[in-house]
């Protein structure tokens, strides 16, 4: 028998629908995970102990009287601290909102309450979602960068203080910090979870993230919190269908395109080894594997992506930014103010530009099952003073389609290494299939030895 | 006009800018964001474009 805070979302939940799990011990589990382990990861910001108890005895009564909310009732659910929340602390890691207190709950945070979902607590996220470092460590190793943005949320998730958590990505923030932590990320289609609630850092670029640690809880995560949303209007208009439901029906041997291109040249050669080396073993269990060459349009990627970004950050923050632009910290600082200054005819041409690389990505993406890359150039660096390297996730989430990042093996110094799937606009479940297939054959399935 | 006297143009403009933005102080200790600003704006200015293709934003 698993330990409890070692159960995933799926096992949890089943076993509290059957009434053999108590939501209230396995709270007390985290709980007691939290306190034995985050003196040192620093992955939690903010935790209402009694909040969080008081909700598992209420889900917990409700079990005892066959009052089932939805299909994660009883499981608790960590939340990058960029969500607002209502009545608690959403501090963006700022002092600029050290003392925000939002009224109500983001939609996604609605959402897993009325999934029947508890919520943990406030995981710490670096400032404003961007790249200036938080103070988090990677549980596999206390002096590697966990990456960021969303830090908290992958260190937590990885160290089995709770099963799920929410990130956000705007380049990388997502599926980078679950390939560096050994879990799996998810990048949703844009607009397939609603950001309403969420501090942004940049409207056209946002997405909301899943952090999990396996493939399945990440497909019944983005059922629960997927859907058309007025508050949102980047939000996808189309009914939301079950995710493992589809990803039940693409769980099988894929046509995955391997991208060789670029991937290749700024991976170290230990990844891209590692990488060709997935491919494989997938192909020997029959996958098949066939090369795919680049758009044109992806040389320019990462300079368009990155002048989208600034500006509209910028946009935001500018009027917190005329009276205390001191307390921003350095990267995000110098980010905005470059937006300040980028030509609008740039920012213009830059969103063009985005528009025809998304159709050319989702040209390349409809030729195969999945695409596949490594997900990141190199394992968690052996720095605190970065976030590490989002390069292999900024062009998916310029062209807004979705990603999965499944860890498939260790560095030489002990560290995760992972592979990240792409497919067309709105077609997670073939994504999510693919990469469980691929997770049973060649995942990694390891805790860090915390 | 070589690359790099396109890239040089564009981070005088964009420095003249920091410093009417910011001031000198700050446009020296932006230098670097200046310089990775302005082989972004080259990239992005030296790409041709349909001209019927429109912005991508919330969609």
């Amino acid at each position: 028998m698993p330990e409890l805070h070692e159960l995933s979302v799926a096992e949890a939940a089943a076993q509290i629908r059957q009434g053999t799990l108590s939501p209230v011990a396995l709270a007390e589990s985290l709980l007691a995970r939290i306190d034995a382990l985050d003196g040192y990861l620093q992955a939690w910001v903010t935790i209402d102990r009694e909040a969080v108890l008081s909700a598992a005895r209420q889900r917990e009564a409700e079990v005892q009287r066959g009052e089932l909310l939805g299909p994660i009732h009883g499981v608790p659910v960590g939340l990058k601290d960029i969500f607002y929340t209502e009545g608690m602390l959403t501090a963006c890691g700022s002092k600029v909102y050290a003392d925000f207190v939002p009224g109500f709950d983001g939609t996604s945070v609605a959402k897993i309450k009325e999934a029947g979902g508890i919520i943990l607590g406030k995981a710490v996220t670096t400032e404003f979602a961007t790249s200036d470092p938080s103070p988090t460590r990677n549980p596999w190793n206390l002096e590697h960068t966990p990456g960021g943005s969303s830090s908290g949320s992958s260190a937590a998730v990885a160290a089995r203080m709770v099963p799920a958590a929410l990130g956000s990505q705007t380049g990388g923030s997502t599926c980078r910090p679950a390939a560096y932590n050994g879990i799996v990320g998810l990048k949703p289609t844009y607009g397939r979870i609603s950001r309403y609630g969420v501090a942004p850092v940049s409207w056209s670029l946002d997405h909301v993230g899943i952090l999990t640690r396996t493939v399945a809880d990440a497909a019944l995560m983005l059922t629960v919190l997927s859907g058309a949303d007025d508050n949102d209007p980047g939000s996808l208009q189309e009914p939301a269908p079950d995710f493992v439901a589809q990803m039940a029906e693409h769980d099988r041997p894929p046509r995955i395109g391997l991208v060789r291109q670029y991937y290749q040249d700024y991976a170290t050669p230990e990844i891209w080894a590692h990488t060709e080396a997935v491919a494989n073993q997938l192909a020997e269990a029959g996958a098949e594997v066939e090369e795919l060459p680049l758009p044109d349009s992806f040389a320019r990627v990462h300079s368009f992506q990155r002048i989208v970004m600034n500006v509209e950050c910028a946009a935001f923050h500018q009027a917190n930014h005329r009276i205390r632009a001191a307390d921003y910290g350095p990267r995000i600082r110098g980010g905005m103010e470059m937006g300040m200054i980028i030509p609008t005819s740039t920012y213009m041409k830059a969103q063009r530009l985005r528009r025809q690389f998304r159709a050319d990505m989702s040209e390349l993406a409809a030729r195969v099952d999945v695409v596949m890359t490594p997900a990141t150039p190199a394992p968690a660096p052996r720095d605190l003073n970065t976030t590490g390297d989002a390069a292999f996730q900024q062009p998916w989430t310029a062209a807004g389609l979705p990603t999965v990042v499944v860890s498939t093996g260790l560095s030489e110094l002990g560290m995760p290494m992972a592979v990240q799937f792409g497919g067309p606009w709105a077609q997670e479940g073939r994504v999510l299939g693919a990469a469980q297939w691929c997770e049973r054959i060649a995942g990694l399935n390891q805790a860090p030895p915390v | 006009m070589s690359q790099n006297k396109d890239q040089e143009r564009i981070y005088q403009e964009l420095r003249r800018r920091a410093v009417v933005e910011f001031g000198e102080e700050r446009a020296v200790e932006l230098e670097s964001f200046l310089r990775t600003a302005a082989q972004q704006i080259y990239d992005v200015e030296g790409a041709d474009v349909h001209p019927d293709l429109e912005p991508l934003f919330q969609e």
